[in-house]
């Protein structure tokens, strides 16, 4: 580890980048002072508008891997690259449908609130908080080297550095802000990334006469692969990749906690499926802008985009600003390469203290509060052990980070957290609500089942077994959900009925209290 | 807090119809998507001749869809919204009335 500074700083950008930590940490002072209870610490205080919302949820889905991965992964191989998006989006669905407004009524801080409704506590908790943990771990590690990465490329500070500043940054959020600092840094960004990506889109189509047909033209004739560039094939070579990672990233969402626990900070049931609507809204809008972008950044750079987008292709965004701009050296391409690189920046930062809330919530309020005092503990002790447990959640994820080094494969990290939240959570979560026979043994085993095999499946993946991209790996898949997903089902399936126990009580509770929201927390009923 | 007879609420013909209401507009739009989804990447695993082909202009196949799929999110969650606020949120109210008048 060196802790030279760096060999070629770039100043603009990090002015910019110091614009955004002096910005969000104001508004960090100024959450701390509003967040006393455990309401406030992990929902926000449960006052925050569905519009609000949306943009936070959005926020929280455009990542820095969402904007610079899926334009690079396009410009480099095309059509293949845009798959996770789209599959991120229709994500929503199974979300808006199934989960937002049965999670905002029967629970109340974390994801293993609903799951654990109507489960003994203990066991079905444990599970619960280990898979929130797993999510949490491999995505926060995955962004905290992608910023580290990021900011070494795009301002030239050493990725030590780099990684410090974003750890630091990001715990000073959450341990003094909670989620009302969370989710206002999460609006912020999503607001500068949504314009950011609109008119860096809109002026990539200005220069194909606002055509996009004519932009598409170009693009498959500069990448050299004619109309294959717009079809799928050249990045998921093997059919079963594409439909693998497809089906994880379109079954993940709804067992990823920090986005599932967004839904706790709003006002009601309405409020909470009002704000996936703008959020579905929000990434819809967010993705055509980003496509456009992939597609043009290689219509106007062409190859000699390809040393200046690194590996992966993910500094292609920032460096066809710069081109828009006009070009290396001119004030313009310097401006909008800085601005950009902030942008990136903040959504990082926004990102990964979501996920640190989360996690700090499965420690916090699930494992310390629920399992070992089942339930007794007082709330400011809660808060206590949910901020020193964010704290070393943060530490360890910038130690892992600092471990893994800027070269780590950071797509599998993601991956990982997508196929564990889809085999792990999902299929818990789910039975949970709709399948009345479901029981305690059920959701331990269909956690586990998910867990193992998805964790398991990843480390014999070619990504990372014998050695990193290497052939003759064991499991022949980059992505296991099309195995682990139905091993979670049968998981939960099995433990249910090699099981004895009935928790069919508590499920027409569960089953009022999820549709109706009566009893709920914070869930006042209207006047008759 | 649990004063509410769970059982009968759950049993009662007011509650009943708000879960058919719900389960009218969830399973429909859940094949839309699982459909429209499924059969997107169905194509763009086996199908990817196909998917290259440009109909319009130089817009392929597998944009076209990718494009199609994000109309179909913001389509799906725009009626839901809708359902919601006409059909489910007045049978819960009707729900939590009938229960407050117990």
């Amino acid at each position: 580890m060196s802790f030279v500074l760096a060999a070629s700083v770039r100043t603009l950008p990090l002015v910019i980048f110091a614009m955004v930590l002096a910005i969000t940490l104001g508004i960090t002072y100024w959450a701390s002072r509003r967040t006393r209870t455990a309401t406030d610490f992990w929902a926000a205080g449960r006052g925050i508008s569905p519009l609000q919302n949306g943009f936070a949820i959005a926020g929280d889905f455009m990542s820095a891997a969402a904007f610079l991965g899926v334009s690079g992964l396009m410009f480099l191989y095309g059509f293949d690259g845009f798959i996770t998006g789209v599959a991120a989006l229709v994500s929503f669905i199974p979300v808006l449908l199934l989960l937002a407004e049965r999670m905002r009524n029967a629970g109340r801080y974390t994801m293993a609130d609903l799951l654990t409704f109507r489960l003994s506590e203990r066991p079905a908790r444990t599970a619960a908080a280990i898979g929130t943990l797993f999510v949490a771990a491999f995505y926060l590690v995955a962004q905290m080297i992608a910023a580290g990465a990021l900011i070494e490329a795009l301002a030239g500070l050493s990725f030590t550095v780099a990684v410090l500043i974003t750890g630091t940054a990001m715990l000073v959020y959450v341990i003094f802000g909670g989620m009302l600092a969370t989710t206002w840094v999460q609006i912020i960004k999503a607001v500068l990334l949504l314009g950011c990506v609109a008119v860096l889109g809109i002026w990539v189509l200005g220069r194909f006469d606002f055509n996009p047909s004519h932009l598409l033209a170009s693009a498959a004739d500069r990448s050299g692969k004619g109309d294959a560039y717009l079809g799928p094939g050249l990045f998921f070579v093997k059919p079963l990749d594409s439909i693998s990672t497809g089906v994880a990233f379109a079954l993940g969402t709804a067992g990823l906690p920090h986005i599932l626990m967004r839904f706790y900070t709003v006002p009601s049931a309405r409020a909470a499926r009002g704000s996936a609507g703008w959020a579905v809204l929000f990434i819809g809008i967010f993705y055509v802008f980003v496509s456009l972008v992939g597609f043009g950044s290689q219509a106007l750079l062409g190859p000699s985009g390809e040393k200046l987008a690194g590996e992966g292709g993910n500094l292609i965004a920032p460096y066809t600003a710069e081109f828009l701009g006009g070009g290396a050296g001119s004030t313009g391409g310097d401006i909008f390469f800085a601005v950009i690189s902030a942008v990136a920046f903040a959504t990082i930062l926004a990102v990964v203290a979501g996920l640190v809330i989360s996690a700090s919530g499965g420690v916090a309020h699930d494992f310390f509060n629920n399992v070992l005092r089942r339930g007794e503990m007082e709330e400011r002790s809660e808060i206590a052990v949910a901020r020193i447990a964010a704290g070393v959640i943060g530490v360890v994820a910038m130690l892992l980070a600092l471990l893994a080094g800027k070269d780590f494969n950071i797509q599998f990290l993601v991956g990982l957290a997508f196929s564990v939240a889809a085999s792990a959570n999902f299929p818990a979560l789910l039975l949970s609500v709709v399948w009345r026979r479901f029981n305690t043994a059920g959701a331990v085993a269909g956690v586990a089942f998910g867990l193992i095999t998805s964790v398991t499946l990843i480390i014999l993946s070619p990504a990372v077994w014998p050695g990193p991209d290497s052939e003759g790996s064991p499991f022949p898949l980059s992505n296991p959900a099309i195995v682990s997903i139905p091993v979670g089902f049968l998981g939960c399936v099995l433990g249910t009925l090699l099981s004895s126990e009935r928790a069919e009580r508590r499920f027409d509770e569960l089953r009022v209290r999820s549709e109706t929201g009566m009893g709920g927390d914070g869930v006042v009923a209207r006047p008759a | 807090m649990s004063t509410h007879d769970w059982e009968g609420l759950e049993r009662s013909p007011e509650f009943q119809e708000l879960v058919t209401q719900r389960r009218r507009f969830v399973v429909p739009a859940l094949a839309v998507f699982g459909a429209w989804f499924g059969g997107f990447l169905v194509l763009t695993a086996y199908a990817r001749d196909f998917m290259r082909r440009t109909p319009i202009g130089s817009f392929s196949w597998a944009y076209i869809l990718a494009l199609s799929l994000i109309v179909m999110t913001w389509l799906i969650a725009w009626l839901y919204l809708r359902w919601c606020d006409r059909h489910l949120a007045p049978l819960a109210d009707r729900v939590n009335h009938e229960e407050e008048r117990r």
